[in-house]
């Protein structure tokens, strides 16, 4: 939600630069039908599918790419790996890489009501993220994401952009390092995460060094 | 998506610049002579509301057989910025007259609530009075004034605690930096807003009560407890503005433990129930005239 704004003034600047885009909210999230207790990480890959056959209907586009932020970037790897060929440019934007770390991060933001289980390694009950419910059900898919090991079969160049203070991305890269059969570039921006607001000095703050990196990528 | 309602996306307003969602019942009959809702953004948070919150009220409101509308105020959200250089505020206010002009003209909508959740809820207030077609306001909250009881309250427990006078002492009390800040000229930018506590801001928002009230508009205020460095108890607005006289048209709710974005799914529902059952409950009068 809160990379709402970052992604609409990139979608301006790759559109200004003569690239067909198209944003859309995953089923259960932002302005899309559905509740998010219904959602699963299956369903959101076939949304990306969707939205992929969509732009190409609408532009008739020969060539298409994949943006994801975060957990987007993660199931856009996985969207490019079920689709060999299917997709030509694959920008990963601090994406998720362990599938156990990020659950411990979202389970560090539980609301205090509902703390998730000490030392449990599954977590058995619905938490409350943010405002948020996150099932057990997506908790368990979430926690076997491991795009260290899914990336280096991909059969696409991987570019991944990596915001200020994003540690994760610098394991991947020294994970994939030899082991796959496209190139890997890697792109560092001073930039603060986009989707950690800090309300108080930089609401609605746009990560310009992030999405002229990716711009060019495009052109 | 729930089966009872349905959505689009439109583009509005005479540019066609400002986009918006509009959710409907299922049996397009069942929103007829009723009230269109229209929830305006939530500071610069993009028409989902904080959250989601726009969403599920709106689909919620939908489903209990209104029309409803989020929307995007030029330059928030998907909505482009406006090219005739209005100031922030009064461009707010200019877009919500292009939408309820669009809902009218394209809808058919006659009766208009606004719905609005902190700066959405002073815009919501602060045009409710200027556009007959306006029946109802849904302020979640609005700013409103200190009085002495909030001071009384506020400060009543921290002056016999002992640990306060402590930090007041040594100088490490909030109050005590800040003025200690602003006396060596280190101003904090990010705490400009107008002074709710000055005459003029309070006779603004006077003003615009009795404007709403005067046209027959129907009141439903809901306050947290999340902005207790503004406000701390439920009657706040009435002790605010003795001189307005809400009567029967108000219903007030004050959410204890709500903080001001309701974060939490168990004090959005409540919001959501309280709202959807205020516009189930409420006899909205159809305008009389013409839009002033």
């Amino acid at each position: 939600m809160r990379a709402h704004r970052p992604f609409r003034h990139l979608a301006s600047q790759l559109a200004a630069a003569g690239v067909h885009v198209l944003r859309f909210d995953y089923f259960g999230t932002g302005d899309s039908a559905g509740d998010l207790r219904d959602a699963d990480l299956a369903g959101w890959t076939q949304d990306i599918e969707t939205a992929l056959e969509e732009l190409k209907d609408m532009t008739d586009a020969r060539r298409v790419g994949l943006v994801g932020l975060r957990l987007g970037g993660t199931l856009a790897a996985a969207v490019a790996a079920r689709q060999p060929g299917g997709v030509d440019t694959l920008v990963l934007w601090d994406p998720v890489v362990s599938g156990e770390a990020y659950l411990r991060e979202l389970e560090r933001d539980a609301l205090p009501a509902v703390p998730p289980a000490a030392g449990s390694p599954k977590p058995c009950a619905e938490l409350e993220i943010q405002g948020f419910p996150l099932t057990p059900a997506m908790a368990l898919a979430l926690q076997a994401l491991d795009l260290a090991a899914s990336a280096p079969g991909l059969a696409v160049p991987l570019r991944i952009l990596v915001s200020e203070g994003e540690d994760a991305c610098r394991r991947l890269r020294a994970l994939l390092d030899g082991r796959t059969s496209h190139p890997v570039e890697v792109a560092h921006v001073p930039s603060p995460p986009c989707w950690i607001e800090d309300t108080r000095f930089h609401a609605g703050a746009v990560p310009v060094e992030a999405l002229r990196r990716i711009v060019e990528w495009f052109r | 998506m729930n089966a009872a309602v349905r959505e689009q996306a439109f583009l509005l307003g005479p540019r066609q610049s400002l986009v918006g969602i509009l959710t409907e019942p299922a049996d397009p009959q069942a929103g007829e002579n009723r009230p269109t809702f229209v929830i305006l953004n939530a500071g610069i948070i993009h028409r989902v509301g904080p959250s989601r919150m726009n969403v599920l009220l709106a689909r919620a409101l939908a489903s209990a057989g209104h029309d409803v509308l989020r929307f995007d105020l030029s330059g928030l959200g998907d909505s482009e910025p406006r090219p005739d250089g209005l100031a922030p505020f009064e461009a707010a206010l200019a877009d919500v007259r292009e939408a309820i002009d669009w809902l009218e003209t394209r809808r058919g909508a006659r009766s208009i609530v606004l719905v609005g959740l902190c700066s959405g809820a002073d815009h919501s207030l602060l045009y409710g009075g200027r556009d007959r077609r306006v029946r109802g306001l849904i302020l979640i909250d609005p700013s409103t004034p200190r009085t002495r009881r909030y001071y009384v309250r506020h400060y009543g427990p921290r002056l016999i605690r002992p640990s306060v006078w402590f930090n007041v002492v040594l100088g490490r009390h909030l109050r005590v930096r800040r003025l200690a800040a602003r006396l060596a000229g280190r101003g904090d930018p990010a705490t400009y807003r107008p002074d709710l506590q000055s005459p003029e801001v309070h006779a603004i928002l006077e003003s615009a009560y009795r404007a709403a009230l005067d046209q027959g508009v129907r009141l439903l205020m809901v306050f947290t407890s999340g902005l207790e460095h503004r406000l701390n108890y439920r009657e706040q607005v009435l002790d605010a503005f003795p001189d307005v006289a809400f009567g029967d048209r108000l219903r007030l709710e004050y959410l204890q433990g709500a903080d001001h974005t309701f974060t939490s799914e168990a004090h959005r529902s409540r919001l959501i129930g309280i709202a959807t059952e205020w516009a189930g409950q409420t006899a909205f009068t159809p305008p009389s005239g013409a839009d002033s």
